[in-house]
């Protein structure tokens, strides 16, 4: 890539300490960098910045870096001078073009068809996997067409904005497989496997081109032609000839854009008056409209669309509409009639309201999500200040009455309470199939590159679990699932000289079970061989000999989660990394959560991965210290463990106890909250999970899940105060973050 | 040596701060709030400043705009969080150098301090 970068800055980045010298240095060094230097007065580093110091250079730059990598490195600058322009010559005009152009595109309806598209892509991708198995339904097939179709009219109907290029290849690449796919339907003759194949590879590249439009980036793909002519060269040109002639295709072309109009036309005429961008959409839409049904030949729908072109803000609006309704209710006709006709729509794919009604799902910001969580748990501490000024108007202030109606109407409020921090933890969860989604492409892709035959069961993508645990499981799953094919799954003639079934099988599954979500990714491969795991135990120094002995299989079995553990003897490019199973551990553990492992040799091995329901509920200790309660993360605590106090040893003036053969340095934590400890001879040690520190606590009392709130300015005594959390019995505890 | 004040009402955060310079070589004093770190500033002088935003008694915005009128020359960071973007453009008014955003890892850290200082 090649980059001129321009910097031209003042006084204000001076006065911001800023030294522009630095950034060019930077930039030296990701590649060849020629630096013009235009203007270099930098203030000195005792000198007042004044107007008259100034930076300007240009630097034209060399590297493999891409455009976000150099954005990065100039952040604190980047809005105050400095400009990146990408040589790529004609790249360049095309995309300032497009961002000119997207920008005119009604912000609610670019919403809608990003919305829209992920279903769609989504629908077409579960649609395919069952094609792929059953590639003569004609039912699926009309499934999968009227996906495309969807999909095809509502990227024409952006485009009619603007030209936009992954616009443009996905509404190619729509039309094409539209076509193939209303061929196969229509003839009867269904589609072969190796279509559905091609199919799934474009709804792959359908979603690269998306995520590059919604980005504003540009995606090449040249590549997708080769797909579509493989996909079906001979119906292709039939088609095209019959187009000219305005056959069908073009018609629904017509329909889908008038399904969309009509509604949208309905609404705005509901309104009072119309905003700039509202007018706008009526002068396009009609124009476009005006176009198609030109050259459709439809005469009599386009007169009146030219009537309405001219009378658009010559008369009053309400006239306009009762034209412009006259105008939706013979596109209608047509559309019920065409369909009708055609029969193959069913009526659903037409129906108005289903482009009128605004899509279910609202985009909220995560932190907003977050905020208001951390104001529920504000809120609840107020509560139970609450309750305590009633207990004080009864007791002290002599005003019981006034005190027993306020606690009467607390219990509404804090059944409100609840309900609303519920609610919100809801809006938190997604279903795992977002998830889930990605790993049909993945399996397809690594089985074909590992030369391995491999079925795919997907179960409980329905299943909800906290998007922040989502995201985080998404590389470790992976991870898992490339483990499964590498590892697991035996090559197609090894397979076969075993009597098991050519196709492996590799299933992943989620579901709920009490308050936390299990996933599972199975698999019918060779299975993990305890005696290899026990051997490079040894090997990698990890365990002798008579340690192992004394260990049961299934504790070996457990070394695979350590760090620098993996057993396949030569590392392969996918999952060999020496970095595996502990990542997955470490991750999921992070997480609050736990993984197991079950393995039969020959049989296949099954990953268990058990994960919280929400972060926002967290599991806690109860710790006992003196008289007082505290909690502390259970996820912090890698060991609970009792000594008597004359184990403890003082090393230069720290105290510590040996524990598993390491020194491990011992808080006492109770000196520093102000606590009075209790305990006698021995002493109870939280140990965290590196097995580095021990905290000492009198007694540990139980576990519970709840929400930690962060702490109120006015109960923050000490630092190590974390957060806190309530009781059922309203009583507040002080969570320690100690062992982090 | 290079001296850096890390000022942050968390103690985890101050020492995450310090131990990250200090591999760095610099040697790091610390502040609770935004009326200390100014009063150490006003005593001794340092190559950076790494402050937090929130924080009791005087907050990291209020620092920033009272160690600049004293101090344009130092580069100051601020400790931001991803859903804080307001005041991400109100400290670069106020004339921080730059911003890291929480959490992150200590290289993290350093990889933006060697962006600033040198």
């Amino acid at each position: 890539m090649k980059y001129l970068i321009k910097f031209r800055l003042g006084k204000s980045v001076f006065e911001r300490a800023i030294d522009p010298r630095f950034y060019i240095e930077d930039l030296q060094e990701l590649g060849k960098a020629d630096v013009k230097i235009i203007k270099e007065n930098i203030p000195a580093p005792d000198e007042e910045p004044t107007d008259e110091h100034r930076f300007e250079a240009d630097v034209l730059l060399e590297t493999d870096r891409s455009l976000d990598e150099i954005k990065e490195i100039l952040e604190f600058i980047l809005e105050d001078g400095v400009e990146i322009e990408v040589l790529e010559g004609k790249q360049e005009e095309k995309k300032e073009e497009t961002t000119e152009k997207k920008a005119e595109v009604p912000q609610a309806l670019l919403e809608n068809y990003k919305l829209e598209t992920e279903e769609i892509l989504s629908r077409l991708r579960e649609s395919l996997e069952e094609l792929y198995s059953d590639p003569g339904s004609l039912e699926l097939i009309n499934d999968v067409f009227r996906s495309f179709h969807t999909l095809k009219g509502n990227t024409g109907l952006i485009l009619s904005y603007g030209e936009e290029p992954n616009l443009k290849y996905i509404h190619e690449i729509t039309h094409k497989a539209e076509t193939v796919l209303q061929k196969a339907r229509d003839t009867g003759i269904g589609l072969s496997q190796r279509q559905v194949e091609i199919l799934q590879e474009l709804v792959d590249r359908l979603d690269d081109l998306f995520l590059a439009f919604s980005e504003g980036k540009e995606e090449d793909a040249e590549d997708v032609f080769q797909l579509l002519e493989e996909l079906g060269s001979s119906v292709e040109k039939k088609e095209e000839l019959k187009q000219g002639e305005g056959l069908p295709s073009d018609i629904s072309a017509l329909l889908n854009v008038a399904s969309q109009y009509v509604p949208v036309y309905r609404e705005l005429c509901t309104k009072e008056g119309l905003t700039e961008e509202e007018e706008d959409f009526f002068r396009r839409s009609l124009v476009t409209l005006y176009k198609v049904t030109k050259e459709l030949g439809f005469e009599d729908l386009n007169k009146k669309v030219k009537d309405l072109q001219n009378s658009f803000g010559n008369v009053d609006f309400k006239e306009f509409c009762e034209n412009l309704e006259e105008l939706a209710r013979d596109l209608q006709k047509l559309v019920e009639n065409k369909s009708a006709e055609a029969k193959r729509e069913e009526k659903k794919a037409f129906d108005a309201t289903k482009y009128v009604s605004k899509s279910k799902y609202l985009k909220i910001e995560e932190g907003v999500v977050q905020d208001l969580m951390d104001i529920v748990g504000e809120l609840s501490v107020f509560k139970e200040w609450i309750y305590l000024f009633a207990n004080k108007l009864q007791k002290f202030y002599g005003v019981p009455d006034a005190a027993k109606e306020l606690k009467d109407n607390m219990h509404r409020f804090r059944s409100l309470m609840d309900s609303l921090q519920r609610t919100i933890l809801e809006m938190r969860m997604v279903p795992v199939s977002t998830l889930f989604e990605r790993f049909p492409k993945l399996v397809r892709d690594l089985s074909r590159t590992l030369g391995k035959k491999v079925k795919l069961d997907i179960e409980g993508g329905e299943t909800k679990l906290d998007k922040v645990i989502i995201e985080k499981i998404a590389e470790p799953m992976i991870h898992l699932v490339r483990n499964a094919i590498d590892h697991g799954i035996e090559t197609p003639e090894e397979r076969e000289s075993l009597g098991k079934p050519i196709e492996g099988h590799i299933r992943i599954r989620a579901f709920q079970e009490g308050g936390s979500v299990v996933i599972e990714v199975s698999d019918d491969g060779r299975g993990i061989d305890v005696e290899k795991v026990r051997k490079k135990a040894i090997e990698k120094g990890l365990y002798t000999e008579e340690e192992l002995s004394q260990m049961s299989e299934e504790e070996i079995l457990q070394i695979i989660f350590q760090p620098g553990f993996s057993t396949k003897d030569q590392a392969t490019e996918l999952s060999g990394r020496g970095v595996g199973m502990d990542v997955v551990a470490n991750t999921i553990r992070e997480l609050g959560g736990e993984v197991s492992l079950q393995t039969q040799k020959s049989l296949g091995t099954t990953v268990r991965l058990i994960l919280p329901l929400t972060l926002a509920i967290r599991k806690i200790l109860l710790v006992r210290i003196g008289e007082v309660t505290f909690g502390i993360p259970a996820e912090d605590v890698g060991e609970v463990f009792r000594i008597s106090r004359e184990m403890v040893k003082s090393l230069k003036g720290v105290k510590v106890v040996y524990h598993r053969g390491k020194v491990l340095e011992l808080d006492f934590i109770n000196e520093r909250l102000g606590v009075k400890s209790t305990a006698n001879g021995t002493l109870t040690l939280l140990i965290d999970n590196s097995l580095s520190k021990g905290v000492v606590v009198d007694e540990v009392l139980s576990t519970i899940d709840t929400v930690v709130k962060p702490v109120p300015s006015v109960l923050q005594t000490s630092e190590e105060i974390s957060g806190i959390t309530i009781l059922g019995d309203g009583s507040i505890v002080y969570v320690l973050e100690v062992l982090k | 040596m290079k001296r850096a004040l890390a000022v942050d009402d968390s103690a985890t955060m101050r020492n995450l701060v310090k131990m990250a310079l200090e591999s760095e070589g610099f040697t790091v004093d610390t502040a609770e709030n935004g009326q200390e770190a100014l009063q150490l500033a006003k005593k001794n002088t340092y190559d950076i400043v790494i402050s937090d935003i929130n924080m009791p008694v005087m907050d990291g915005l209020q620092f920033l705009k009272e160690f600049r009128e004293m101090n344009k020359r130092t580069p100051v960071l601020m400790l931001t969080t991803e859903t804080e973007a307001r005041k991400k453009e109100e400290a670069k008014r106020l004339g921080a150098t730059g911003w890291i955003v929480k959490p992150f890892k200590p290289e993290d850290l350093v990889k933006v301090v060697k962006r600033v200082v040198r």
